[in-house]
């Protein structure tokens, strides 16, 4: 019975009806309570989907539901999940939940629409997780805006929220057009390919365009164009002035969605590369360069930052480098290291921004001269930065060591200039955060008002205690998520390098 | 290729189309005579609920397989076709959005109850039947004549319920502006009836002897320049759109200028009396359109950054999207066609959400201009709503009818003109989203600048308010995530028309639709 249960549906529209529900509730209490109530029965099904998917069979596509959606474009209402993307799923839950707890009490003004939007946009970025059509895919990429235009526009901490969610959504809406674009010409070319009529012999399925010829040179052409579609989302530079200015002024769990649910490295995973496969194989160098370029450029920038937030988005950008560099290895030591990290990542970068967060709501502001001592003042919640912190860098015993020594493997494997890059990073990458550690939280009290503030809350340090004790989990037995994409990525790469 | 006719007979026990006109002219008159409000009312609405009942019957019974005319009625007077409508599949539903707009201002006017008198209803109604026998008339001369009486409704609302203070100004420029494009098409309509006498025919102003007999035509040149520019005016393309913005900032904030922008009156006639009748000439002179639609796109998303008056912002954004709108028209193959009638669907009923939006937002705060607005968001979040889901709709988002239709228009664009200018449509495209994305924020996110003074007139009745909002909305949200019902009844090219097309020249394996180009 279960087989035949649409489970991957209720994923999503599980989050999209509660968001409504939560709209429509009168009294706030009950709706916070409704929306917590969904975000974890979220949880509990993305689990269920873990645990009913088959590891040793992961290459191929699993739960696949299928339905006619615009027949007259062939679009098809097509979902289903691989090793890939089946781990993204409980991670993706799992963040949402915390921030839902993380707003418990800090959002007084229009809270039930807060809520609302943030399950409407869990279930945006399941959709974007779980699609296989590319028309439906592009659907929920950009459903997910509008939740963020309101997230950072109405509850944004920064004086410039406004200005913020603007830039947000004009950077999202143009990097929208060279993906649709690439996607129409994914779908033309099956046309043309299968000798068919145009709108009615298109096809926007990925497993079906998975097999569909494409010729060298428009292979060239819808590589370049994903790329740029997804590297302004991931985000890589030139594309990534966008996060900086968000994580300053958009609300805390709202940034931590947003460089936890690295949608764009995703994107470039799942779609860009499997798709042009040769000019992927062919021009895999440049997504490594760009990512080698990536990694140090932000990490540079993150040392001469003097606000966490800022420093915590540059790391964000940072470490999206390094998974793009993984993926450019085209080996299986990047690859799987590409995909921990960026598991490793929703939880690490979004639980430290969350941290971040904690620390403007008590003190105001998270600039460095108004910290200094905060270990002795909040030693509980500099355990949990500094545990975090830790597993950024990538010290063994956390989930960021085996990430970061596979990625780095594959590096050295692939060239050895780009091994050399992603150890400088690295390298970097430990120095800036440990040089914001030293003079945010260790040494003296510099301001004395600061030994009157208050250390986690007992909710507060449930909250993290769960994504913490996962952190260690996974770098103590980094197998648990190795093994789900074993099969998934030998059978990636073998597609790019046959 | 002969068109073929289905007459009313076939589907119906009277002559459906004839009476979706009649209605609410009975109405009309009946309300000029009677000259009570009170009563108005009642007539007005009870004509406008039973139009729209109708409309709904029609497109009920309308069959999107089976190609051609139908609902057909002809009248013949003096030796050639007099009196000739019917629907396919490019205007049947224009009628029901023509109804469900009347509706929805009918609604507005009597929540706001603002100038909602007898003189209002009445012009109302007869906008709505002029409306519908223009979207239903296949005589030439039968349509210039809707479109010329099309007039008298916008001007008389203007003077009784507009809100600025230059009204005559504004008059002036409208009959400057539509005065100038209605002789156009005059002229080209009346060459064109005549056209065919050299080669042997009778005066024919009837749309299906000329498109069937258009290879005899002469002077194609001269006609397609005197309709396309009669047209432009209304659509209204740039350099001729002058009106609009006044019009838009001078007018009843959301009644007039709602059927206005909202039934695209100008797209249809091209649609359907320029690229079938002229193809020849439209194809020699697409260049030229084109560019101009391109100029169109940029010059209205550009100006309408500029705005700090929202009506006049509605007036450029619509102005902007006549551009892609155009361009999609001038692809001549069928998903440029399909894509472009569909969306101007889809964008009038947004952007008639968005001026209803900006209405409701005038009667609580007495003006529209950005910088004395803000923060409304708080205190009225289905207006707000309505708003965004309209601009939404407006900037093509996935989920929203227009993005089907864009994307169809697209594929159009493409297939006649390369990557480039589609390019080019997008990026206008997110152009609009900037401006309507600001204006949204400005209107209802940005921490007011003054004290509001919340004027509710005694007899304004917010709880209609919703009606507005929950019917627009859901017919964008529902028609967005399930378009191809609606995608059906254009699709099928039930006029056949693209037979008529030139083949694409770079479309190797597309076998025709339809057999090929037939000509007699």
């Amino acid at each position: 019975m279960i087989e035949n249960f649409p489970i991957l549906s209720l994923i999503i529209l599980l989050p999209l009806a509660g968001g409504i529900a939560v709209g429509l509730i009168q009294d706030i209490h009950i709706a916070r309570r409704v929306a917590l109530a969904i975000a974890g029965l979220e949880l509990i099904v993305t689990l269920v989907v873990v645990n009913l998917f088959d590891a040793a069979n992961g290459s191929s596509f699993q739960l696949i539901e299928r339905h006619t959606w615009i027949p007259s474009l062939n679009i098809l209402f097509l979902i289903g999940v691989d090793g890939i993307s089946v781990l993204f799923l409980p991670a993706s839950a799992l963040l949402t939940l915390v921030a839902v707890i993380a707003s418990w009490k800090s959002v007084q003004h229009l809270t039930r629409f807060h809520f609302a939007l943030l399950l409407a946009m869990e279930g945006g970025t399941m959709g974007v997780f779980v699609a296989l059509d590319m028309m439906l895919f592009f659907l929920f990429w950009e459903l997910i805006l509008p939740p963020i235009f309101f997230l950072i526009g109405l509850w944004g901490a920064g004086p410039d929220r406004r200005g913020a969610a603007m830039k947000y959504m004009l950077y999202m809406l143009f990097s929208g057009v060279p993906l649709l674009f690439a996607l129409i010409m994914l779908g033309v070319n099956h046309a043309m390919q299968t000798g068919g009529n145009v709108p009615l012999d298109l096809s926007f399925s990925f497993p079906v365009l998975l097999n569909t010829p494409i010729s060298e040179d428009l292979q060239k052409i819808i590589f370049l164009l994903l790329v740029t579609g997804f590297a302004v989302k991931a985000p890589l530079v030139p594309f990534h002035t966008w996060l900086p200015t968000t994580a300053v002024e958009a609300p805390s769990q709202l940034t931590a969605l947003l460089v936890g649910l690295k949608l764009g490295a995703f994107g470039m995973l799942r779609f860009a590369m499997p798709l042009a496969p040769d000019a992927s194989a062919k021009y895999a160098w440049v997504l490594g360069i760009l990512g080698a370029i990536t990694f140090i450029y932000a990490a540079m920038i993150a040392l001469r930052q003097t606000n966490l937030r800022r420093v915590l988005a540059y790391a964000s950008v940072s470490h999206v480098g390094l998974v793009i560099v993984g993926v450019a290895t085209l080996n299986m030591q990047g690859i799987q290291g590409a995909i921990f990290q960026l598991l490793n990542f929703t939880l690490i970068a979004s639980c430290l921004i969350l941290i971040a967060g904690l620390i403007q709501h008590r003190l105001g502001s998270t600039e460095l001269i108004h910290l200094g001592g905060l270990a002795k003042i909040m030693p509980r919640l500099t355990t949990f930065f500094f545990i975090f912190a830790f597993a950024s860098i990538g010290v063994p015993g956390t989930s960021g060591f085996p990430a970061e020594l596979l990625l780095i493997l594959g590096a050295l494997n692939a060239h050895p200039g780009l091994g050399i890059a992603a150890l400088l990073g690295a390298i970097l990458g430990a120095a800036y955060m440990l040089s914001f550690m030293r003079r945010a939280f260790l040494g003296p009290v510099i301001h004395a008002h600061l030994s009157r503030v208050m250390d986690l809350r007992s909710r507060e340090f449930g909250l993290l205690c769960v994504p913490a004790s996962i952190v260690l989990l996974f770098g103590f037995f980094p197998d648990l998520i190795l093994d789900v994409n074993r099969v998934a990525a030998t059978s990636w790469l073998n597609r790019l390098t046959h | 290729m002969e068109t073929n006719i289905a007459f009313w007979q076939e589907s119906v026990t009277f002559p459906l189309l004839t009476t979706l006109v009649l209605i609410p002219m009975a109405a009309m008159a009946a309300i000029l005579i009677l000259r009570s409000t009170s009563i108005a009312v009642t007539l007005g609405f009870a004509a406008t609920l039973l139009d729209l009942f109708l409309s709904f019957y029609m497109l009920s019974l309308f069959d999107p397989e089976k190609a051609g005319i139908q609902f057909a009625e002809q009248e013949r007077f003096f030796g050639f076709t007099y009196y000739s409508v019917g629907v396919d599949g490019l205007s049947v539903l224009f009628i029901p959005l023509t109804t469900i707009l009347v509706t929805l201002v009918l609604v507005y006017k009597a929540t706001t109850r603002r100038t909602f008198d007898w003189k209002f209803l009445a012009c109302l109604l007869g906008y709505e039947a002029i409306l519908i026998g223009a979207f239903t008339a296949l005589n030439i001369a039968q349509f210039w004549l809707w479109t010329f009486l099309e007039l008298v409704p916008v001007i008389l609302l203007t003077i009784h319920s507009g809100t600025g203070h230059k009204k005559l100004w504004v008059i002036a420029h409208l009959l400057k502006y539509w005065g100038w494009a209605l002789l156009m098409t005059l002229t080209g309509f009346l060459l064109l009836g005549f056209g065919l006498q050299d080669s042997g025919h009778p005066v024919s102003f009837d749309w299906l002897t000329l498109k069937h007999n258009k290879a005899f035509l002469q002077n194609g040149t001269l006609i397609f320049i005197l309709l396309f520019f009669g047209f432009a005016v209304r659509i209204p393309l740039f350099p001729f759109h002058g009106w609009l913005p006044i019009l838009a900032e001078q007018s009843a904030v959301a009644s007039v200028i709602a059927l206005v922008v909202g039934l695209k009156l100008g797209i249809y006639g091209t649609a359907r009396f320029i690229l079938p009748v002229v193809t020849e000439a439209a194809e020699q002179w697409a260049g030229f359109v084109v560019s101009l639609g391109l100029i169109t796109i940029f010059y209205g998303a550009l100006l309408a950054l500029m705005q700090i008056n929202v009506r006049r912002l509605l007036a450029f954004s619509v102005i902007s999207h006549a551009g892609m709108l155009v361009i999609g028209l001038f692809c001549f193959n069928e998903h440029g066609l399909n894509g472009s009638i569909f969306l101007s669907l889809a964008w009038g009923l947004a952007s008639a959400g968005m001026l209803f939006s900006v209405g409701l937002v005038y009667e609580r705060t007495r003006t529209v201009f950005t910088p004395r607005l803000g923060g409304l968001f708080d205190t009225n979040i289905g207006i707000a709503l309505l708003f965004f889901i309209a601009a939404l709709s407006t900037m093509v988002m996935p989920g929203t009818p227009g993005f089907d239709a864009a994307h169809l228009l697209i594929e159009g664009t493409i297939e006649e003109y390369g990557w480039l200018l589609a390019i080019a449509i997008l990026v206008g495209n997110v152009l609009a989203a900037a401006f309507l994305l600001l204006a949204f924020q400005r209107i209802f996110m940005t921490t007011p600048r003054r004290a509001f003074q919340p004027q509710k007139p005694r007899q304004y009745r917010v709880r209609m308010e919703p009606a507005i909002i929950i019917t627009v909305c859901s017919l964008l949200i529902g028609t967005g995530f399930n378009t191809a019902p609606w995608l059906n009844y254009i699709e099928r090219d039930p006029t056949g028309m693209s037979a008529y097309y030139h083949k694409p020249k770079n479309g190797p394996h597309k076998p025709a639709a339809a057999p090929d180009a037939r000509h007699d």
